[in-house]
């Protein structure tokens, strides 16, 4: 066996520390198995399929009189509803555990006890599951959508705004994973992990009237609930946007939550 | 020399308590270098809270602990640099092979050159005997496997300091021998720190040791020196033959504490002579003995305890105490 001075000592410092070796390894959970494609084909099925009826059922050969305009926006409000929404709670799903599991099972305690910070613990799963999401659910669906809206309408969408769309979505999406990933350092339990943002994204289609100008600095009005359209399908469609405040406190508040993470797993005991 | 230079751990008045109670009670614990410490004592007792501690997975409720002269909660990334630790029930990433996890280990420590590492993870691989199995998933892993893997992943960076919780606990006959025999041939190289509830491993392996209670420490010493007894020193005397008033002779004595005989066979019989004087002892006992002409002495030492005696005695006195 070689001496430790054939070795080059890891140089992170900090919280930094651990980082890269713990975001290899969140990543090779994803990308290192058959996790990776076996979600893209249920995201496939769920958002793309769902896509494929819709437009399959409303084409001019179907008897419905519609627009080609008509058939674009309702196709990308199928779409956000489908990614957005139910793509949504697939990653709170997907999230629910990533905290938690390894609290319970001690690898957390295993780990912590090499040197890496806390901070990159927890960081490389939200890097590493951010990351593996928005790819799953939202940018390889979105494209495939893309091409699939463009071949039934004939008309393909701008992609500047398509592409701003897509990232509200993704945005609305990293809220909930920080949440997620906040409340699975809080609570010893699935149940509130999940649950708790599972009914928050579906309050939305009852409060969203209730709560007034409270919306705002929710990431609800983001994505089509109740009577709202939802911005990012206003992106998509060339259309201006209304107001910018819920992507701001999206993003605020998706910044709370994780230091709000790594403040509360940091007081953690294993 | 000072402190930093002898010793690795060093507490004082360590403390935690959970919820009210007190697992840890002010421990004053300092382990020298180059020992192989057994930290002894019952289950419950706050050995795994006292790991904890020092690695920082938990914060003490009062009272300080340094490792390499380093703050266990300010320095603790560093320290952890230098340590390694293998838990009471390793647990790692189940669908990971042996080699994977070593190699994720490695990587905490170690950015390259790969060469290096893979022959880092090769030779502890060969050092913990898991080398025909490295490639296979651990959640098929027997216990003294996953135990083995435990000593190997902590000791992947030849760390200074092993802190070792109940290495030996889960395992059979032949595991914990596997298990000791590994932290012999690592003795050389390292200070091992181990909790453990099983005397007669600490007895084989340990040089120093403490022992907790209720979350305080009771004692703590070289094991030779605990071996020693605390009492009067005794001799052991194993004789055949015909007394004739040698064992009054010998309590008559005044550096002769107690002369007791114990039962014998075959005209056999054994004496435990408590002596005040060991000088006197060592010169002029086993002459004395002999100057009775029937006798044959068939054995004649100071009497050794073993561990288990020294923990109930330690333990006991304690419990009458209070």
């Amino acid at each position: 066996m070689s001496a430790n001075t054939a070795f080059q000592p890891v140089n992170e410092r900090g919280w930094r520390r651990g980082f890269s070796n713990l975001l290899r390894h969140e990543n090779a959970t994803w990308w290192g198995t058959r996790r990776w494609w076996i979600n893209i084909l249920i995201w496939l099925v769920i958002a793309n399929g769902t896509l494929f009826a819709m437009l399959s059922t409303s084409g001019p050969d179907s008897g419905v009189p519609t627009t080609p305009e008509q058939r674009l926006a309702e196709a990308t409000m199928v779409f956000m509803v489908m990614a957005g929404i139910f793509g949504t709670v697939g990653a709170i799903i997907s999230m629910q555990g990533s905290i938690i599991d390894e609290k319970k099972s001690g690898t957390a305690a295993w780990i912590l006890s090499k040197p890496a910070s806390r901070p990159a613990f927890v960081l490389a799963k939200l890097v590493a599951n951010a990351f593996a999401l928005t790819i799953i659910v939202l940018v390889v669906q979105s494209a495939i959508m893309y091409v699939q809206i463009a071949t039934a309408t004939g008309h393909g969408l701008p992609i500047g705004p398509f592409v701003a769309g897509i990232a509200l979505l993704a945005l609305h999406m990293l809220f909930y994973i920080t949440l997620t990933l906040m409340l699975g350092t809080i609570f010893s339990d699935r149940g509130p992990v999940v649950g708790i943002p599972i009914g928050f994204l579906f309050a939305s289609m009852f409060l969203l009237g209730i709560v007034g100008d409270l919306a705002y600095i929710m990431p609800w009005l983001l994505v089509p609930a109740g009577n709202s359209q939802g911005l990012a399908v206003l992106v998509m469609l060339g259309q201006p946007l209304p107001t910018i405040v819920p992507v701001i406190a999206t993003a605020v508040w998706s910044v709370i939550f994780t230091g709000v993470a790594l403040w509360r797993f940091q007081r953690d005991e294993f | 020399m000072s402190d930093t230079n002898t010793l690795v751990i060093n507490t004082q008045g360590l403390t935690k308590t959970f919820k009210g109670v007190n697992a840890l009670q002010s421990l004053d614990l300092k382990v020298p270098k180059h020992s192989i410490f057994g930290f002894l004592g019952p289950n419950g007792a706050g050995k795994t809270t006292t790991i904890k501690l020092l690695l920082g997975l938990a914060r003490p409720t009062s009272g300080s602990a340094s490792i390499f002269g380093l703050d266990v909660v300010n320095d603790s990334t560093e320290i952890r640099k230098r340590v390694g630790y293998l838990a009471q029930d390793p647990r790692y990433y189940e669908g990971m092979t042996a080699r994977e996890t070593l190699r994720f280990t490695a990587r905490f420590f170690y950015s390259g050159p790969t060469r290096a590492i893979e022959d880092r993870i090769g030779g502890t691989l060969e050092l913990v005997g898991l080398e025909d199995k490295a490639d296979r998933p651990i959640k098929g892993f027997s216990g003294g496997e996953r135990q083995r893997l435990g000593i190997a992943q902590a000791q992947i960076n030849y760390p200074d300091l092993l802190i070792l919780d109940e290495p030996a606990a889960a395992l059979d006959p032949m595991g914990r021998h596997d298990v000791l025999e590994v932290m012999e041939r690592l003795r050389k190289h390292t200070t091992i720190f181990y909790s453990t509830h099983i005397l007669s491993d600490v007895q084989r392996v340990s040089d120093t040791v403490a022992i907790l209670k209720k979350g305080q420490l009771i004692a703590q010493a070289p094991i030779e020196q605990l071996l020693a007894g605390n009492e009067a020193v005794t001799y052991t005397i194993g004789i055949k033959g015909h007394l004739n008033g040698t064992q009054a002779r010998l309590s008559s004595l005044p550096w002769v504490s107690a002369v007791n005989a114990l039962a014998g066979g075959n005209g056999h019989t054994h004496w435990q002579v408590s002596v005040s004087d060991e000088a006197a002892a060592e010169d002029q006992l086993l002459r004395l003995i002999l100057e009775d002409g029937d006798l044959t002495v068939t054995e004649f030492g100071r009497k050794k305890y073993d561990l288990e005696e020294v923990f109930m005695s330690i333990v006991g006195e304690e419990q009458h105490v209070r």
